[in-house]
C-alpha cells in the first residue's frame, strides 16, 4: 500500500539511476535519448500524480511520515509539469552549449523527486532530507555550463546562502525538538508555545524563504537567476519555489494554528516587502533575465500574500497563481533560453525587433509577460483575482491595495520589454537558432495555458479548492 | 435576444487572429477587420430595434457562468444609457477600419490590435458584470499602447507608457474598488449592488477609488497630462478610438457605476464635480487656444468637451443627465471626425501645425467643408448634433447651479473663439506649406462623409435619441425634480 502510492516518485527515483546508468555506456552522439528517457519517467510521473489527485488520494504512510493528500499532490503536479517544460526546452539548449550529458538530466530528476518529497512531508527530518535533495541537486544544476564563470557564480552564490538557510533550518527543527520531543507536525506546534517556539518559527520560516526568494532572503537570487543555465532559472523560480511555499503553509497553517496572529503580521511585511522591492529593482535592470529575476521575487511577494490572510480561500488563490505562475514564468525564461548564446544576448538591445525575427517566439514571450502583469485574456489576472480578492475578504485590503500599486509599477519594466521586441530596431544579427520540436511542444504548452487558463479559469480554481481538504 | 450583444462583442474577438494569421500579404487583414467590424454595427443596430424605448430597465440581458467559484457572469444587457454608446462605438469602429484602410506596414498586427480593442470598447458599455466591466476596460489598454508604439508619432514610446500607466494605475484601483464591493455585497452583479446598502467608511472609500478611475479616463483636470501626449502621438485611427470612445468609458463609468451604487453620496459631490467640470471646460479650452499642433487642438478641445459631460452629470436633472448622454455620443461622433480630418491635413500637407497651413479650401475642398462642418458643429452650431446635446445639458444644469453653467456657457464662447480662428487660418487665405496636395481619393473620403452625416443624423433629429436615453436617465435624476 504504501510502496503503491508513492509509485510515481519511484518512476522518478528509477528514472534517474537508469539516466546515469546509462550515460556511462552511451556514446556523446546518443545523449539525447537520455533527454527523452528522462522526459518519458516525468511524464509517466505526472500522469501517475494527476490521476491520485484526480482519484482524491489521502494516504498516510509509514505511520504518518508521509502525507499523501490533495494538497500534496495539487503541488507535485504543479513540480512535475514545470519540471517537464523544463526538460523540453533544455534539451536544445544543452546541445548549443555543448553540455547535452546525462548528468544534468539525472540532476533534474533529483532536484523534482526531493520536491516531490518534501510537500509530501509531515515529519520535519524528512522535510530536511528532501530539501536537502533538492537543494544540493539545484546548486550542481546552477554551476552546470562549466565554461561559463557566471553560472560557477551563480552556483556558489546559491550554495553559501542556501547552506545558510539550511543551518537555520537545522537550528530551528532542533530548537523545536527540543521543546515538543517530536519532529511529527502534528505534535511539535502544540508543544511548543513560548518566545522560544517563536524563535524556531523564525528560523524553520527564514529556510523555507530563502526557496521562495523573499525579502529580505533574496539576495542570491538575481546573480543565480541570470547566471545559471536559463532552463534552471525557470525551474528555481517555479518548481523549486512552489515547493518551499507549499511546506511553508502546511508547517504553519496545521503545526502552528496557535502562533498565527504574529506570523501572519511578519508575513505581511515579507509579503509586502517582496513586492516592493521586486518591482522597484526591475525597474533599472538591463538584462532581461535579471529583470524577470527580480520579476520573480515580487511575484513571490504576491503568493506570500495567502501566508499572511491564512484563510482557505487565501490559500487556495495561492495555489492557482502558483500553478499558473509555471506556465508563464517558465515560458518567459525559455524564450530567453533560445536568445541568449556564449556572448550573452539577454540584454534589452538584444530583443529589439525579435517579432520580425522570429514572430512566434516574440508572441509567446509577449503573452508570458502579459500575463505576468496581470492583464486581460492571461491566467496572470486571474491569479491576482483571487489572491487580491482573498486579502480583502481576509481583512488585509492594505496588502491589496499595496499589491494593485506595485502591479502599475510592474507595467512598467514588463511593457518595457514588450515595446523592444515589437518596435525596437535592431541591427541585422544572427537568426537565433531554430526551435528543436520538444522545446517547441513545451513552449507552444506553455503559452496555450497561459491563455487558457485566463479564459477559463474554472477548473483550475475548482482544483485548487478541493485541494485544501487537509488544512482545515 | 441576449445572443445579440455577445455576437457584437465577440465578433471582433474572432477576427482578430485571422487578421494576424493574414499579416503575410499586407493587403490582407484589413478584410476580416471590416468584415466583423460591419457585422458588429449591424448586430448592435439589430439590437436597437428589438429595444423597446420609452421603458427604463436593462434589456436584451444574456447570463453565462464564467467563474462560478467567484460568482462572475458574463452579464450583458443594455438600456437607454449604453445602448446610445454601443451603437456609436460599433459606427467609429466601423469608421475606423475605413480610415485604417490604407495602412499596410505590419498590417496583420495592426487590425488585430484595433479588433481587441473593439473588444475591450463594446464590452465595457455591454457589461452588467463589475469584474466583466473591468476586463474589457482594461483589455482595451494593450492595443492602444501596441497602437501607438508600433505606428505612432516621434515620441510614440515616451506617449505610450505614459497611457499605459496613467491608465493602468486607474483601472487597477477601480479593481481593487471592486474587489471591495464584492466583499461587502456578496456578488459582482451591478444590478444587484444597486440595491446593496454599504456601510459608510465603505462607500467613501469605494467611491474615491472609482471617481479616480473616472477622473484618469475621463480625464479630470489636473489628470490629463496623458491626453495630449497620447492623442497627439497615435496614429489617426487611434486618435479617433481615444478620444471618440475611450474617454466615454470614465463619464460612462461614472454614472453607470458610481452613480447607479452610490447615488446619495454622488448627490453630495455633485458641487465639487461641478467645479471640476467648470475648471475642465475653461482649462481645456484655454490650453486648445494656445496649440499650434492641429492635432494638439482637438485633444484639448476633447478635455474642454467632456466637462460639459461632467458638469451635466453633476447637475443631475433628468434633462442635464439625457443632454450628457447624448453628448458622449455627439462628442464621439465629432471628435472622431476632427482627429481624421487632421491626420487628413497632415498627410496632405505634410505637416499640422496650424501656422504652417493655409488655403485649404481651395485645394482639396471637400477635405475642407467636412472639417469646417466637424468644427460648426464642435462649436454648438444647432442642426448638428452637438447642439442637441450641449443645449439640454445648459438648460438642465441651470437650475441646480446657475453659476457655473454660466462659467460653462463662457467655454461655448472660447470654442467658437479658437475653432473659428483656426478655421479661419487653414481654411481660407493663401496656401503657405511646403509640400504640394496630391488629390485625396474618394475612399479616403468615405469615412469623413459618413462621420459628418452622422453629425446631421443625430443633430437634425435628435428627439429619437431623447425618447430612448430618457426614460433611463430619469431613474437616476434627483437635482430639480421634473425634466
Amino acid at each position: 500500500m504504501n510502496l503503491a502510492a508513492l509509485l510515481p516518485a519511484e518512476i522518478l527515483a528509477g528514472t534517474a539511476l537508469a539516466v546515469l546508468l546509462a550515460d556511462l555506456f552511451l556514446p556523446h552522439r546518443d545523449k539525447a535519448y537520455l533527454g527523452l528517457l528522462s522526459a518519458a519517467g516525468l511524464a509517466a510521473a505526472l500522469g501517475g500524480t494527476a490521476r491520485q489527485l484526480a482519484a482524491g488520494l489521502h494516504a498516510s504512510l509509514w505511520g504518518g511520515i508521509f502525507l499523501l493528500d490533495p494538497f500534496a499532490l495539487f503541488f507535485q503536479t504543479i513540480v512535475l509539469g514545470a519540471a517537464l517544460l523544463v526538460l523540453g526546452v533544455s534539451l536544445p539548449y544543452l546541445e548549443r552549449w555543448g553540455r547535452d550529458d546525462g548528468e544534468f538530466y539525472a540532476l533534474l530528476l533529483m532536484a523534482v523527486l526531493g520536491a516531490m518529497m518534501m510537500v509530501a512531508s509531515r515529519n520535519f527530518l524528512e522535510i530536511y532530507v528532501a530539501m536537502e535533495l533538492l537543494s544540493v541537486s539545484s546548486y550542481a544544476l546552477a554551476g552546470f555550463l562549466r565554461p561559463d564563470p557566471r553560472s560557477g557564480e551563480a552556483a556558489l552564490k546559491y550554495y553559501l546562502q542556501g547552506v545558510l538557510a539550511s543551518a537555520a533550518l537545522l537550528y530551528g527543527i532542533s530548537l523545536l525538538y527540543g521543546l515538543s520531543g517530536s519532529l511529527d507536525l502534528s505534535v511539535v506546534g502544540a508543544r511548543s508555545a513560548g518566545s522560544l517556539g517563536v524563535v524556531a518559527l523564525v528560523l524553520v520560516a527564514g529556510g523555507f524563504a530563502l526557496k521562495i526568494a523573499a525579502v529580505p532572503f533574496h539576495m542570491w537570487a538575481p546573480d543565480t537567476y541570470q547566471g545559471a543555465p536559463a532552463p534552471v532559472a525557470a525551474f528555481l523560480s517555479t518548481a523549486s519555489k512552489a515547493a518551499a511555499f507549499a511546506v511553508l503553509a502546511r508547517v504553519l497553517l496545521t503545526a502552528f494554528p496557535a502562533a498565527q496572529g504574529p506570523w501572519q503580521e511578519l508575513f505581511a511585511v515579507v509579503a509586502a516587502a517582496s513586492m516592493a522591492l521586486g518591482n522597484l529593482a526591475a525597474l533599472g535592470q538591463r538584462n532581461v533575465r535579471r529583470m524577470l529575476a527580480y520579476s520573480s521575487i515580487a511575484q513571490g511577494g504576491y503568493v506570500l500574500i495567502a501566508l499572511a490572510v491564512a484563510t482557505p480561500t487565501a490559500v487556495a488563490a495561492s495555489l492557482f497563481y502558483l500553478a499558473v505562475y509555471v506556465f508563464m514564468n517558465v515560458g518567459a525564461f525559455s524564450v530567453l533560453s533560445f536568445l541568449a548564446g556564449p556572448t550573452g544576448g539577454e540584454e534589452l538591445a538584444d530583443l529589439d525587433g525579435l517579432a520580425e525575427r522570429r514572430p512566434a517566439l516574440a508572441l509567446a514571450l509577449a503573452v508570458f509577460l502579459i500575463s505576468l502583469a496581470g492583464m486581460p485574456l492571461t491566467a496572470g489576472l486571474m491569479g491576482k483575482l483571487y489572491l487580491f480578492y482573498a486579502a480583502v475578504q481576509g481583512g488585509y485590503a492594505w496588502l491589496a491595495l499595496w499589491g494593485v500599486v506595485f502591479t502599475v509599477v510592474s507595467y512598467f519594466y514588463y511593457f518595457r520589454v514588450l515595446r523592444h521586441l515589437f518596435w525596437g530596431t535592431a541591427p541585422p544579427r544572427p537568426a537565433a537558432p531554430a526551435a528543436s520540436v520538444p522545446a517547441g511542444l513545451a513552449l507552444g504548452a506553455a503559452t496555450l495555458a497561459t491563455v487558457l487558463f485566463g479564459v477559463f479559469p474554472q477548473p483550475l480554481l475548482q482544483l485548487a479548492l478541493h485541494s485544501l481538504g487537509m488544512l482545515r | 435576444m441576449g445572443w445579440l450583444l455577445l455576437a457584437a462583442v465577440g465578433l471582433p474577438l474572432a477576427g482578430a487572429p485571422v487578421s494576424a494569421l493574414l499579416g503575410r500579404r499586407p493587403a490582407a487583414p484589413r478584410w476580416p477587420a471590416l468584415v466583423t467590424s460591419l457585422g458588429s454595427l449591424a448586430l448592435s443596430v439589430a439590437a436597437a430595434l428589438t429595444f423597446r424605448g420609452g421603458q427604463p430597465g436593462m434589456q436584451l440581458v444574456s447570463r453565462l457562468n464564467w467563474i462560478p467559484a467567484l460568482g462572475i457572469r458574463l452579464h450583458l444587457g443594455v438600456d437607454g444609457i449604453s445602448l446610445p454608446l454601443l451603437l456609436m462605438t460599433a459606427f467609429l469602429a466601423a469608421t475606423t477600419v475605413l480610415a485604417s484602410w490604407g495602412v499596410r506596414r505590419r498590417s496583420g498586427e495592426y487590425f488585430f490590435w484595433l479588433q481587441l480593442l473593439s473588444v475591450g470598447m463594446l464590452g465595457v458599455f455591454t457589461a452588467l458584470d463589475l469584474f466583466v466591466f473591468f476586463f474589457f476596460f482594461e483589455l482595451a489598454l494593450i492595443p492602444m499602447y501596441f497602437l501607438i508604439g508600433l505606428w505612432g508619432g516621434p515620441r510614440k514610446d515616451y506617449a505610450a507608457m505614459k497611457f499605459l500607466l496613467y491608465t493602468g494605475l486607474g483601472s487597477i484601483v477601480m479593481f481593487l474598488a471592486f474587489l471591495v464591493l464584492r466583499f461587502y455585497g456578496g456578488t459582482f452583479d451591478l444590478l444587484t449592488l444597486e440595491h446593496t446598502r454599504f456601510p459608510v467608511p465603505v462607500q467613501l472609500a469605494v467611491f474615491a477609488a472609482l471617481f479616480l478611475a473616472w477622473a484618469v479616463k475621463t480625464p479630470v483636470v489636473p489628470l490629463h497630462t496623458w491626453l495630449p501626449d497620447a492623442h497627439v502621438e497615435a496614429p489617426t485611427p487611434a486618435s479617433m478610438l481615444l478620444a471618440g470612445v475611450l474617454l466615454k468609458m470614465g463619464t460612462y463609468g461614472l454614472l453607470r457605476i458610481s452613480l447607479g451604487i452610490f447615488p446619495a453620496l454622488f448627490h453630495a459631490f455633485a458641487p465639487v464635480l461641478a467645479v471640476l467640470a467648470v475648471v475642465n471646460i475653461l482649462y481645456g479650452a484655454l490650453l486648445a487656444m494656445a496649440q499650434t499642433d492641429l492635432k494638439g487642438l482637438v485633444a484639448y478641445a476633447s478635455i474642454s468637451s467632456m466637462g460639459y459631460i461632467l458638469l451635466g452629470a453633476a447637475a443631475g436633472t433628468g434633462l442635464a443627465l439625457e443632454g450628457a448622454v447624448l453628448q458622449m455620443v455627439a462628442h464621439g461622433l465629432v471628435a472622431a471626425l476632427l482627429f481624421l480630418a487632421a491626420g487628413d491635413i497632415h498627410e496632405l500637407a505634410g505637416t499640422r501645425a496650424i501656422p504652417a497651413l493655409g488655403g485649404l479650401l481651395t485645394r482639396a475642398p471637400t477635405l475642407a467643408w467636412l472639417s469646417l462642418l466637424g468644427a460648426l458643429c464642435y462649436l454648438g452650431l444647432p442642426g448638428l448634433a452637438v447642439f442637441a446635446a450641449e443645449f439640454p445639458i445648459f438648460l438642465g444644469s441651470f437650475a441646480a447651479f446657475p453659476t457655473y453653467t454660466v462659467l460653462a456657457a463662457a467655454g461655448i464662447v472660447l470654442t467658437a473663439g479658437y475653432l473659428l480662428w483656426t478655421a479661419q487660418r487653414i481654411l481660407f487665405g493663401p496656401g503657405r506649406e511646403a509640400a504640394l496636395l496630391p488629390a485625396l481619393g474618394g475612399m479616403r473620403l468615405l469615412p469623413l462623409a459618413l462621420l459628418a452625416a452622422s453629425l446631421v443624423a443625430v443633430g437634425v433629429y435628435p428627439t429619437v435619441w431623447y425618447h430612448l436615453i430618457g426614460p433611463a436617465v430619469h431613474l437616476l435624476a434627483w437635482g430639480g425634480g421634473a425634466r
